[in-house]
């Protein structure tokens, strides 16, 4: 179950929580397990989660040394399967048959094998060591020739060897029968030997299945050791593919991230031959406002930002240069699919609903808000001030706010802002020229010379006309453009 | 039936179909595994059944498999708990099926066994690959009822083919089904290596392609192409081989029949012989109209096997059918209960 605290499924697939963790090369079944289970870390759990930033810098450290050997503990990885229904069985008493016997065998086996390479590791997490299974070994191959496959061996009972020399010689006499009738009396002799077998068989389970129970800690230790490995490779990798560094914890509420990037954004960028362009920001308790026109890249932002802070506070390493940040109690994001913004009112409400748990969550708590384009779905004026007034209300408490939109306006003094660079520091007659030249991609041209860059604004700012200066590039009719300059001469 | 171990030699996977229930394919098996015995190891699996065991014809005890010491059996969890023999677990494969896991073990100890395999395709190969790695010189699948699938080449190398006085009370229409089964199965391949590799890239991405006389193709986005008459009858204009994924059904044929006479002279390509579901008179029709249909790769069936004794408490003249068998089809024919 997700812990809504910290969003709920559809907003981290939103903010691209849901690629990270299918980018996850999470092996083995307990390793998926962990994987499952992964939650934020709690205020007074810093140092935990500090440990695990250690833990991945650790196995980061001794991976890039000694590739080799992370290779071969990867192959046995791939072997390893889930016996966790055998050791409940084993537990509540059952007994086991030969093939969960056997499986619980291959694991002891693979997991001596996983604890030597562990070892050679040379890197000092308590989670991941394995402890020696001899005992179980022993138990599970007694001819001590430590081989893959397992039977009940002659060796658990001298009765079961008896039994067996028997039926040996009886099928040798039905071998050589060659009479019909001889043979089918020979074949009900020998039914009768196989249920001795059996039955004899079945003690010899129950005996190892008792004794296995004594030994149960251990596997149990083990499968979490290894889940523990698995997992904690998982994030070390990842954090190698996208460029993820170690973050600090901050006891203030205060959050910093130079060039954070957001990984299922900049793959999708990558496939299209384009560059994510890395943000930096500054933001502490209170209301940060971001503005800029559409196409602006706001809504990359702030899935950015919550991504990395959501994952840095769950134990992962996060993909900046730097980055600092504290434990929060809560993560809101709220952003509406483009696609629903047309379902007006309606979505509205769904956000107001939404504003409410957040306001609830501010005044038990510290957390992080993100808020997209709130009010988008109602009239521009009404918008207004709607988000004027949460980015004023939400200014006062306890928690970081980060808010994105497109109408001007709703900065306070005692607010952070930034903007998107956008078309600010673009040539224009140059653009302009270029798109006429080439009008069926004017787009894609434009979105190219947008800087996503976000910029800190003081308190004395020029509204951007990054609006206009779209309609302008894009050629929009010469006397709209003329209408529309002098409204806003006007509002100057 | 002496001949059958010869037969069988130079093939490393062998496929066991039947033409019916009861025709004696478990006969055919425990006489190749008691002419093997001491000569091959042997693995053996079957394909997943279809509750055969459950709806078998009461009073007519159905034969086990009794298999060797030191033999190999790919079967499901719950049926190797029901074999007899002393069994050494050594490998689990990851296939699941209803009956559990499919686990490879060693018997220890002659005996009998309950086999019941992986019953998709794939799988069965994986399987047959693991039992040749853990050493067999041989992996048998035992066929299940109404299917053929294990045929398939890319499961199997040889085939051994089953039928009997099970199938008709009429031995002259055993004799008729049992010949156009094998004249299905054992259809003519294309031959033409450019073809072969187009049709390839055909299969590759997609259910249904078209290649013309210029050796260009195209392919049609299709999710199966089982009711895909419309588009074959629409892109059949100038194309010299129509390529069809999977099932090549009656139904199909004859919708292409009935929409267009467009199909004269051109080869249908089908992947295998395993994938062709055909009544012989469809086929005879679409034959006659001047279709063409071949498969890419061709099923190898070695022999047919004859019971001549039903179930049913009726049995064919042995020699007869024998006989009248071996005039229709160009393969080896034994009889499983006589001695040739």
């Amino acid at each position: 179950m997700i812990n809504i605290k910290f969003l709920t499924e559809k907003e981290r697939e939103q903010i691209g929580f849901n690629y990270i963790m299918a980018r996850l090369q999470v092996i083995t079944p307990y390793g998926k397990e962990e994987m499952k289970n992964v939650k934020p870390f709690k205020r007074e759990e810093k140092e935990k989660v500090i440990k695990e930033y250690d833990y991945i810098e650790l196995m980061r450290g001794s991976l890039e040394k000694d590739k080799e050997l992370f290779y071969k503990i990867l192959k046995i990885l791939f072997k390893i399967k889930d016996i966790r229904n055998s050791v409940k069985k084993c537990k509540t008493g059952e007994i086991l048959d030969e093939v969960e016997l056997y499986e619980i065998k291959i694991f002891c086996l693979l997991s001596e094998e996983l604890r030597t390479f562990i070892e050679r590791l040379k890197v000092d997490i308590e989670d991941i060591k394995l402890k020696s299974v001899k005992p179980i070994l022993d138990l599970l191959d007694p001819q001590k020739k430590r081989i893959a496959t397992f039977h009940i061996y002659d060796e658990y009972s001298q009765r079961l060897k008896e039994i067996r020399e028997k039926k040996r010689e009886i099928e040798r006499q039905i071998f050589l029968e060659t009479e019909k009738e001889k043979i089918e009396k020979l074949k009900e002799k020998r039914l009768e030997i196989v249920v001795l077998e059996q039955q004899e068989e079945l003690e010899v389970k129950k005996r190892i299945s008792k004794e296995l129970f004594s030994y149960i800690s251990i596997l149990e230790a083990n499968i979490k050791a290894i889940g523990r490995f698995d997992f904690l490779m998982a994030k070390t990798k990842l954090s190698m593919e996208y460029g993820g560094i170690k973050p600090k914890i901050n006891e203030d509420l205060e959050i910093n991230f130079t060039n954070v990037i957001n990984p299922q954004v900049s793959d999708i960028l990558k496939a299209q031959g384009k560059k994510f362009t890395p943000i930096s920001l500054k933001i502490k308790n209170g209301t940060t406002v971001i503005t800029g026109a559409n196409m602006g890249g706001k809504t990359v932002a702030l899935k950015t930002i919550t991504l990395n802070l959501l994952l840095g506070i769950m134990g992962f390493f996060v993909f900046a240069e730097e980055a600092s940040f504290p434990i929060v109690d809560f993560i809101h994001f709220v952003s509406e699919d483009l696609q629903s913004v047309s379902r007006g009112l309606s979505s509205f409400g769904a956000e107001v609903i939404k504003l409410k748990e957040i306001i609830e969550d501010v005044k038990k708590g510290s957390g992080f808000i993100a808020l997209d384009e709130i009010a988008r779905g109602t009239n521009p004026e009404e918008g207004l001030y709607i988000v004027k007034a949460i980015s004023k209300y939400l200014n006062s408490f306890p928690s970081i706010t980060l808010l994105a939109t497109h109408y001007d306006g709703v900065v306070e003094e005692n607010m952070i802002h930034y903007q998107v660079v956008g078309l600010k520091n673009v040539d224009f007659e140059m653009l302009k020229q270029k798109i006429s030249m080439n009008r069926s991609n004017s787009i894609e041209i434009l979105q190219e010379y947008m800087d996503y860059n976000l910029e800190r604004v003081d308190s004395f700012y020029e509204v951007p006309k990054d609006a206009l200066n779209i309609c302008r590039i894009l050629s929009l009719e010469e006397e709209v453009i003329k209408l529309a300059e002098k409204y806003y001469e006007k509002e100057e | 039936m002496s001949k059958i171990l010869e037969l069988l030699k130079d093939y490393r996977t062998i496929s066991i179909i039947g033409m019916a229930k009861n025709v004696g394919k478990t006969t055919v098996l425990n006489y190749i595994l008691s002419k093997a015995r001491g000569k091959y190891t042997l693995g053996l699996t079957s394909i997943g059944r279809d509750g055969e065991e459950y709806d078998q014809v009461a009073f007519f005890p159905k034969p086990r498999i009794y298999i060797a010491k030191g033999s190999y059996i790919a079967t499901a969890k719950e049926a190797l708990l029901n074999s007899d023999i002393t069994k050494e677990i050594v490998a689990t494969t990851g296939f699941d099926t209803p009956m559990g896991e499919i686990v490879i073990a060693k018997a220890l100890s002659d005996g009998y066994v309950d086999l019941a395999g992986p019953s998709i395709n794939s799988e069965m190969a994986k399987v047959c690959n693991l039992l040749l790695k853990l050493g067999c010189d041989k992996a048998i699948i035992d066929g299940a009822l109404s299917r053929k699938t294990q045929a398939s080449p890319s499961v199997s190398e040889a085939t051994i083919l089953a039928t009997g006085a099970a199938l008709s009370y009429d031995m002259e229409e055993t004799i008729r089904k049992t010949a156009f089964t094998v004249k299905l199965l054992s259809i003519e391949a294309e031959k033409d290596k450019e073809i072969l590799k187009l049709a390839q890239n055909i299969l590759d991405n997609s259910r249904l392609g078209f290649i013309y006389k210029d050796k260009r193709y195209k392919t049609i986005e299709l999710p199966t192409a089982i009711d895909s008459s419309k588009e074959i009858v629409e892109n059949l204009e100038g194309a010299t081989h129509v390529v069809i994924k999977g099932v090549v059904s009656d139904k199909l044929i004859e919708d292409v029949m009935r929409g267009t006479d467009k199909y004269k002279g051109v080869a249908f390509l089908a992947e295998d012989s395993t994938k062709l579901f055909l009544q012989e008179e469809t086929f005879l029709k679409f034959q006659k109209g001047g279709g063409i249909l071949k498969v890419l790769k061709p099923v190898n069936l070695v022999c047919v096997t004859i019971n001549p004794v039903s179930s049913l408490n009726y049995q064919y003249d042995k020699k007869e059918f024998l006989e009248r068998l071996k005039r229709e089809i160009s393969i080896p024919v034994f009889d499983v209960m006589g001695g040739d």
